[in-house]
């Protein structure tokens, strides 16, 4: 056993390594305590700094979105200020064309001055949608939307340069189809008029096919409309290109502004969609554009075999010269230069056609009390002493009836939309375009020649505003249709099925007047205002909205009433009950 | 030297030679500390040197026979004390082999201010190496203790051949390792 002093002193050496260890600990504890303190300071440098940078970041981000929307806001408006000058370029050329020239060169030289303004034009289109979509202003307006006919219609728009190309153009359906989805019709057709634009184009020979085809899941469905084309193809390492602003496809000779398929694929994404394409170098591509579906479309499915569309855009495209022959056309329009172009345009239609420089000059005539009768009031929209929005919203107040169309170089959807709600009828945005000028005008004199206008509608009732589901083929006062006669150029058996939705929609209508729901009567309104004109069946059209604005507008019980029964007559009129 | 050498070294000590014998050893040193080691501190070498000349002088073993056997108890205390790295390693030649490069670069990390040994190697095969030792101190003895621990540890019979080499104050040891059997 060792000895206790051993003990002892052993004990103290303990001790005293013991406290030796407690201060050196201590030392260094206070050691990492300061390199801590330091690292967390050099931390908090690190993250100022990097907050320091990041602020830069942010302003310099923040001036360069502010110069992007500057350089879109200038765009914008030269695009806009363009467009002015041109409707004069393209109504002087028009002119020109019409004027039977002796010399065959100036001729060749007037068609060239049309071609290059028709060109300007689309191109400055296309700039003015690149920037709205860019700056996040495009507006989009869902409504439902008859697709196979739009499609149909729109190709027709193209069988003139597919025959004269002497390529086939084709339109099938793969099963099932919803008869209406709810999408932008303005939009869809700017979509599927570039793809076949493109399509026709870049084919030379054989031909183009659109095929229509939907698949439905939990959610609803996806709508697909492929076009596919025999032409020259996109190179592998073009595809991804393509869709890029101001990128041409390989061979620049074919023309265009090279914002047309960025454009389309922009507003496909904004109709919650696609487009995307596929391609064979040398044997021809497909752009497919897939929109949704909601779960009450996929319910009202129209089933054909196989249709074959053919051409419907025949009549519409080639007027007869004299397609205005004893039409009475006021114009109002501050330009010199655009009233000269409108009256040419217009007389040489056969109308006859009296002018107004400014609003106010358009009120003195049209509500004197020996104003003549005119079938259509062409309204500018800006003009000094009275503007065209004026101007129309104090001629309905004053009870006139007649049809005003409204002419402007916005194209803007608030533009529409405020010549809409002041009381006009339709439309139109500047340049104006002879043949579609006057083919709208066609579109809105529905029936025989007349020189009298009826004026036994109801005074102070304001005309309904059309919505732009009736845009292409409006009708300002329709003749009513005779039960079940095809005037519109679909195939029957769409028709038939519309024929059978309407059948339904007079039972909801009864149902919801039963029930005393102006919701409801409302919501059915719609439904059959938004298609009566797109079957052949303007007066439905005309009826419902007149019993919807009556309803948004609160016009009364009586009224209400009064357009119910005419809507459920009318309805009954049509299905041949 | 660092504190956990001393204190392992009197752990050695007094289990060879008993607490009375270490306890009169250490009155009999008068070292500067006091013998009161911790493994956290640091120490002058000499102490060392010091405290197994005196038991030379108690019970008579050798300086060198002390550093040998305090080598070999000291490398199973090492052992002990980093199991993962020791785990790690296949064998003695390996470990040997890492010394100068490995793990003389890990304990200069954790203590800046310790003084050690230099190793060079000359050839090296998978079953012999050619060691160089420098040191500023006299301890080529407990550094073929530790060697010869490190082989013990991985069972394995190394021949060492040990040659002093010219020096300019200081020890300067070649030792050549190679397996037998």
């Amino acid at each position: 056993m060792p000895s206790d002093d051993a003990w002892k002193r052993r004990l103290e050496r303990e001790k005293s390594a013991r406290r030796q260890a407690e201060a050196i600990l201590e030392q260094k504890s206070l050691e990492l305590w300061e390199a801590n303190q330091e690292l967390r300071a050099a931390a908090e440098q690190l993250e100022a700094r990097i907050a320091a940078r990041t602020g830069e970041l942010e302003e310099t981000m923040a001036a360069l979105e502010a110069a992007n929307k500057a350089k879109s806001r200038f765009l914008a408006n030269m695009s806009h200020e363009i467009r002015s000058p041109l409707t004069a370029v393209m109504g002087y050329a028009n002119l020109i064309e019409g004027a039977d020239l002796p010399d065959a060169e100036c001729r060749e030289w007037s068609l060239a001055l049309q071609r290059s303004a028709e060109h300007l034009l689309g191109l400055v289109g296309d700039i003015l949608d690149l920037t709205k979509i860019e700056a996040g202003e495009l507006a989009i307006n869902l409504e439902p939307t008859p697709i196979l006919r739009e499609v149909a219609e729109i190709m027709s728009l193209f069988a003139a340069a597919a025959q004269t190309k002497g390529i086939s153009l084709d339109l099938s359906c793969e099963g099932s189809v919803p008869s209406e989805i709810h999408c932008d019709p303005l939009r869809l057709r700017q979509i599927v008029v570039n793809l076949l634009s493109n399509a026709v184009k870049f084919t030379s020979e054989g031909g183009v096919r659109v095929e229509i085809s939907a698949v439905s899941h939990d959610l609803g469905g996806t709508l697909k409309i492929a076009v596919a084309d025999t032409g020259v193809g996109i190179p592998a390492d073009q595809l991804d290109t393509i869709f890029q602003p101001f990128t041409q496809s390989h061979d620049a000779s074919y023309g265009g502004t090279g914002l047309g398929l960025d454009i389309s694929r922009r507003l496909a994404m904004r109709l919650d969609g696609d487009l995307r394409v596929t391609s064979e170098l040398g044997r021809g591509s497909t752009f497919t554009l897939t929109l949704p579906v909601t779960r009450r479309d996929m319910v009202s499915l129209v089933d054909p075999e196989h249709i074959h569309a053919t051409t419907r855009v025949a009549s519409r495209v080639s007027l007869p010269k004299d397609a205005l022959r004893g039409r009475n056309i006021f114009v109002t329009d501050d330009s010199k230069d655009n009233r000269r172009i409108i009256e040419r345009f217009l007389t040489q239609a056969g109308a006859t056609v009296q002018l107004a420089t400014n609003g106010q000059e358009a009120l003195d005539v049209l509500l004197a009390e020996d104003a003549p009768e005119f079938d259509i009031v062409l309204m500018d929209v800006r003009m000094p002493v009275l503007d065209g929005i004026s101007a129309t919203r104090a001629l309905r107040a004053a009870g006139y009836l007649g049809t005003i169309v409204a002419l402007t170089a916005d194209a803007t959807v608030d533009a529409r939309h405020a010549s809409l709600t002041a009381g006009c009828d339709e439309y139109i945005v500047k340049p104006i375009v002879p043949r579609s000028l006057l083919a709208r005008l066609d579109g809105l004199l529905v029936g025989g020649p007349r020189t009298t206008r009826s004026r036994t509608a109801r005074p102070g009732r304001r005309r309904a505003t059309m919505t732009s589901q009736s845009f292409g083929t409006p009708a300002a006062k329709p003749a009513r249709s005779e039960p079940s006669e095809n005037t519109s150029g679909l195939p029957d058996w769409l028709i038939a099925e519309y024929l059978e939705t309407l059948r339904e929609r007079i039972d909801e209508l009864a149902d919801a007047m039963k029930a005393d729901d102006l919701t409801r009567i409302r919501s059915v309104a719609h439904k059959i205002a938004g298609t009566g004109t797109s079957y052949g069946y303007p007066l439905l059209s005309q009826l419902g909205l007149d019993l919807q604005s009556a309803i948004d507008e609160d016009h009364g019980a009586t009224l209400i009433g009064d357009l119910c029964g005419e809507l459920m007559v009318e309805c009954r009129h049509v299905v041949g009950g | 030297m660092k504190g956990i050498i001393f204190v392992e070294l009197i752990d050695f000590l007094e289990s060879a030679l008993g607490m009375d014998v270490v306890d009169d050893v250490i009155e009999t040193a008068n070292l500067p500390s006091g013998a009161a080691y911790t493994a956290v501190g640091t120490y002058p070498a000499s102490e060392v040197l010091t405290l197994l000349n005196t038991v030379e002088a108690k019970v008579g073993m050798s300086v060198a026979d002390q550093q040998a056997a305090f080598g070999k108890h000291l490398f199973g205390r090492l052992a002990k004390a980093h199991p993962e790295y020791i785990g790690s390693v296949g064998g003695g030649f390996e470990l040997i082999g890492a010394i100068e490069d490995h793990i003389h670069v890990e304990v200069r990390k954790l203590y800046p201010d310790a003084e050690l040994p230099s190793f060079e190697y000359g050839e090296r095969t998978d079953d012999s190496m050619v060691l160089i030792y420098r040191s500023q101190r006299p301890m080529a003895d407990l550094c073929e203790g530790l060697i010869r621990g490190c082989f013990a540890h991985f069972n394995e019979q190394v021949e060492i051949a040990r040659e002093n080499l010219p020096s300019d104050g200081g020890t300067h040891v070649r030792f050549g390792l190679k397996r037998v059997g």
